[in-house]
């Protein structure tokens, strides 16, 4: 008989893993990239934000911490207005782009025929339009005495009774549906790809009906992704500048814009840097949201 | 000239041993297979043999030398992945030529060379051809192909054919050894089929949990298998847990209250056993006999060349003996013997 | 086995609405009003930009000109952002490859410490709203002096692609068989001959993809530039808030389809290649 048996005579020891130094050395320069570039800016925001800054009678700038900065944005009512319409903004864009993208991905996923091949090719368009040029786009298009004012006076509506869109809320959410429309739709495709068709045709099979398979299979199945999709899109609207700066009102103001102001026109980067922070606090819950479920959708 | 030597050989990942404690001596131009159930190590114990894997403790030897701290390109080992790993950038031709031209060989001898090893693996004139222009038998060759240009000490196999058909296997197989006996290169053969291992090696090494349990040639583990864990995976055995009784005439192990006389090797009287025995070392009675059992609900289930018997003892559970294809159940019961039934130690059945 | 199988329930995955005619109305219906939504501002844009004359509330301009391209082509203004823009962007694609290939290399194939910890850590811009971001950087470009600088600007431009590319690659990398890799070190390839031979060529694609996107983005980022690069450094999207906010009409609808042209280009060159997992993880280029 052949049996190898021997006494454990060699301890176990850990040979120097080169694998892990040069996995270190590939990563470090994004590392330090990010450090630079993302984490240090966004911690000295932070710092800024609690930093105060007063005028002497000899007209000398003195510093100090403070939670000034803060309560300037809550009692100030511009500031808080800002906030408001923000979240107002995001809010309600993020609901429509959501409907629409759905039933986009809908059609994608279970529709045949040239519609849905159609639907397929449009949708993805604004994806490749800068924001610059879709605001643009819209400025002409959904302006009074733009494009589609000119089609309803062609069909008799009076001169003036066009509502006012651009320079408006209604002109920020027109605009950012348009610009986050393949985002979302891309993003509830993959999600609804991920049901296998078996899984539907035997709730058919167990007699429910049209509503009730989406009611509790569709929907629920693809929640987990679709609300990616919805704090990723709430991000980039809340973080939003060129969209809102070209076709928004004067006031109230998203924050975006209010603090490239603030930075740019008024030289007050403590007040800019407060709003950045409070910037970040409303996105946080969608953020900590975001992070995780991409995290586990990508890395097991 | 090529013998393997891995002495104490260990490998752990975070919270278990995939490797442990293996040692192994592998002679020139010997075909050795690695067989045991997935996960049990043996695919591990290959790729520390070929230098993707380096072990936590213990050495790897070739010819002698050690090459434990050796990166795979500096290894005389040459492996066939199971996904035949060919890249599909390259065409046939040049899946071949990389290693050579690697070392810098003048364009003639590489295309001679590659030329030649495609015909020894039985798959001329398809140089120009894509990986995904061939079918999964000739990526096989082309695989093999790749693996031997480069005249490598040892050949290692990690379940080559276990993505090909039932037909294809049996013909791979064959075509396998006939180029091993021709090239006379030790080999290393990983499987988990061990039809695949034992009609293919010289030698077989059985691994379960990391642990080398047996190494030897086909009739030796099948015959003599040297754990409950052999007798089991190799081919297939009744299991049963009992007290080895050395009180008697012959080793008896106590199974509930049925003794089954059985062979014991060096086991204590008292021990705690597992009893293994072949489906075909049963004989089945007709009519109560000394030494046998009566089974219950017994039923047939055709092999086509042969039937077994299944049923059940109220101490032993189920059981299982092989009959002929003529057998037939009547209304008369059935009796089982143990024709040889062997005990090892411990009473822990074994785990796949 | 029953002897006949019974009819199989109409599953053409049919279920959405259940009449098929009222559905495919719908559905025309829907596509209909998508493709004017999304297509005729784009066209409004192109009409504007031909236009010699377009007296309101005319539905086509009233009289066609190139006036305003060759006005537009031959502003010097136009031509320095175009070159700036053109300068910049290959440069950030260049500098976040060189960054961001390594790095995603070595999540999807190395053992690197704390990997889930640093995967978290490139998820942190994307989780941050950008001008929130941008606007941070800008205060400390002013503290260190990279404010109004080349250098601020491609280093701004780099956050979003670099996170973008090292997704990217990192699952690109991943997708690859490893044992084509090890199949190469074994026939003798050092580490570094293994990827430029075998990974690498493998990877092409995807890297191609990516830093097609990283370009496209940088010369498309506006909001950020507009922080930290004026009044010295003005890219082609940074004018366009100019001109637009000046109310030229037919220059800036040109120069609005002039930018528009190498993303459209890409569009029409790389829908074949579009693996929707790309586009969904780069996206932060709203």
């Amino acid at each position: 008989m052949a049996v190898v048996t021997s006494a454990r005579a060699v301890p176990r020891r850990r040979r120097f893993d080169r694998s892990r130094a040069a996995g270190v050395l590939l990563v470090l320069p994004s590392l330090v990239y990010l450090t630079l570039f993302v984490f240090i800016p966004v911690i000295k925001a932070f710092a800024t934000s609690f930093t105060v800054r007063d005028r002497d009678d000899a007209g000398n700038y003195t510093y100090r911490v403070g939670l000034d900065n803060y309560a300037q944005l809550a009692t100030s009512d511009t500031l808080r207005a800002n906030v408001i319409f923000t979240v107002f903004i995001a809010v309600t864009s993020v609901a429509i782009v959501f409907v629409i993208a759905y039933v986009i991905a809908l059609a994608l996923r279970f529709g045949k025929g040239p519609t849905a091949k159609l639907l397929g090719r449009i949708y993805i368009v604004p994806l490749f339009i800068p924001s610059v040029i879709a605001s643009y786009a819209m400025i002409t298009f959904l302006a009074n005495h733009g494009f589609v004012d000119g089609i309803l006076q062609a069909f008799g509506l009076p001169d003036g009774a066009f509502p006012k869109i651009v320079f408006d809320w209604k002109g920020i959410v027109i605009t950012q549906v348009w610009l986050s429309l393949p985002f979302m739709t891309v993003l509830l495709s993959s999600v609804l790809l991920e049901i296998s068709d078996s899984l539907i045709e035997s709730a058919r099979d167990v007699g429910a009906s049209s509503w009730q398979i989406f009611r509790h299979i569709v929907l629920p199945l693809s929640a987990p992704g679709a609300l990616i999709g919805v704090t990723f899109m709430f991000l980039g609207v809340i973080g939003g500048f060129t969209v809102p700066y070209l076709l928004g009102p004067n006031a109230p103001q998203m924050l975006g814009v209010s603090m490239v102001y603030y930075m740019t026109n008024y030289f007050e980067p403590y007040i800019a840097s407060t709003q950045a922070v409070a910037i970040f606090m409303l996105s946080l819950v969608a953020a900590v949201y975001y992070v995780r479920q991409q995290f586990k959708r990508e890395i097991r | 000239m090529a013998e393997v030597e891995l002495r104490h050989v260990t490998k752990g990942y975070k919270d278990t041993t995939a490797v442990d404690d293996v040692s192994l001596a592998i002679k020139d131009r010997e075909f050795v297979a690695l067989l045991g159930p997935s996960g049990c190590g043996k695919t591990t114990t290959l790729r520390m043999l070929a230098g993707f894997i380096r072990p936590d403790a213990g050495q790897i030897l070739i010819d002698g030398r050690g090459v434990t701290d050796l990166p795979p390109e500096h290894r005389p080992t040459a492996m066939v992945f199971q996904s035949y790993a060919l890249w599909p950038h390259m065409t046939v031709a040049d899946n071949i030529a990389f290693g050579l031209r690697l070392r810098r060989l003048p364009q003639a001898e590489v295309a001679d060379r590659t030329a030649r090893m495609l015909d020894v693996v039985g798959l001329p004139g398809v140089t120009k051809r894509y990986p995904s222009q061939l079918s999964g038998g000739q990526q096989q060759r082309v695989a093999l192909a790749r693996a031997l240009v480069l005249g490598p000490k040892i050949l290692l196999l990690d379940e080559p054919l276990s993505n090909l058909d039932a037909k294809l296997r049996v013909r791979m197989r064959d075509e396998i050894r006939r180029i091993q006996q021709e090239l006379q290169i030790t080999t290393v053969y990983v499987t988990h089929d061990q039809e695949e291992a034992l009609t293919m090696a010289d030698r077989i090494a059985v691994m379960n949990r990391g642990v080398l349990q047996q190494v030897g040639d086909a009739l030796d583990i099948y015959d003599r298998p040297a754990t409950a864990f052999v007798a089991d995976f190799i081919g297939s055995s009744n299991l049963l847990t009992g007290t080895l009784r050395l009180a008697g005439a012959r080793p008896v192990a106590q199974v509930g209250d049925a003794r089954i006389p059985v062979e014991a090797d060096g086991l204590a009287d008292g021990a705690a056993v597992t009893v293994s025995a072949r489906p075909e070392d049963m004989e089945v009675l007709r009519e109560a006999a000394p030494d046998a059992f009566r089974l219950d609900d017994t039923r047939l289930v055709n092999f086509g060349a042969y039937k077994r018997l299944l049923g059940r003892h109220p101490a032993f559970g189920q059981l299982e003996a092989r009959v002929p294809k003529a057998f037939r159940l009547g209304d008369e019961p059935v009796y089982l013997r143990f024709t040889r039934a062997r005990a090892f130690a411990g009473d822990e059945r074994p785990r796949g | 086995m029953a002897a006949q199988a019974p009819a199989m329930p109409a599953i053409r995955l049919s279920w959405w609405i259940d009449d098929p005619r009222m559905r495919r109305m719908l559905l025309r219906l829907f596509g209909g009003a998508l493709a004017v939504f999304i297509g005729i501002p784009l066209l409004t844009l192109v009409l504007w930009s031909f236009a010699g004359e377009w007296f309101w509330p005319n539905l086509i301009p009233t009289q066609w000109s190139l006036r305003w391209w060759q006005e537009v082509l031959e502003n010097p203004r136009v031509i320095d952002a175009m070159v700036l823009s053109f300068t910049i962007a290959p440069v950030v694609t260049f500098l976040t490859a060189v960054v961001a290939i390594p790095a995603g290399y070595a999540f999807a194939r190395l053992d690197v410490p704390y990997r889930r910890t640093l995967l978290l850590l490139f998820l942190i811009p994307n989780a941050f709203p950008r001008i929130g971001l941008y606007v941070s950087l800008a205060v400390l470009y002013y503290q260190i002096g990279l404010i109004d600088t080349y250098w601020g600007v491609v280093f701004l431009h780099m956050i979003g692609t670099l996170v973008y590319m090292t997704w990217i690659t990192t699952a690109t990398f991943r997708s690859i068989d490893p044992h084509l890799e090890e199949a190469a070190r074994d026939a003798g390839a050092s580490p570094l001959r293994a990827f430029f031979s075998v990974v690498l060529p493998l990877a092409l694609p995807g890297i191609i993809v990516a830093s097609l996107f990283s370009f496209l983005a940088s010369v498309d980022e506006a909001q950020g530039t507009l922080i930290v690069g004026t009044p010295h450094y003005i890219t082609m999207p940074v004018l366009l808030y100019t001109l637009i906010s000046s109310f030229q009409r037919p220059v800036a609808a040109v120069f609005s389809v002039l930018l528009a042209l190498p993303s459209l280009l890409l569009l029409v060159v790389a829908q074949r290649y579009l693996h929707s997992e790309y586009v969904a993880a780069g996206l932060g280029r709203v």
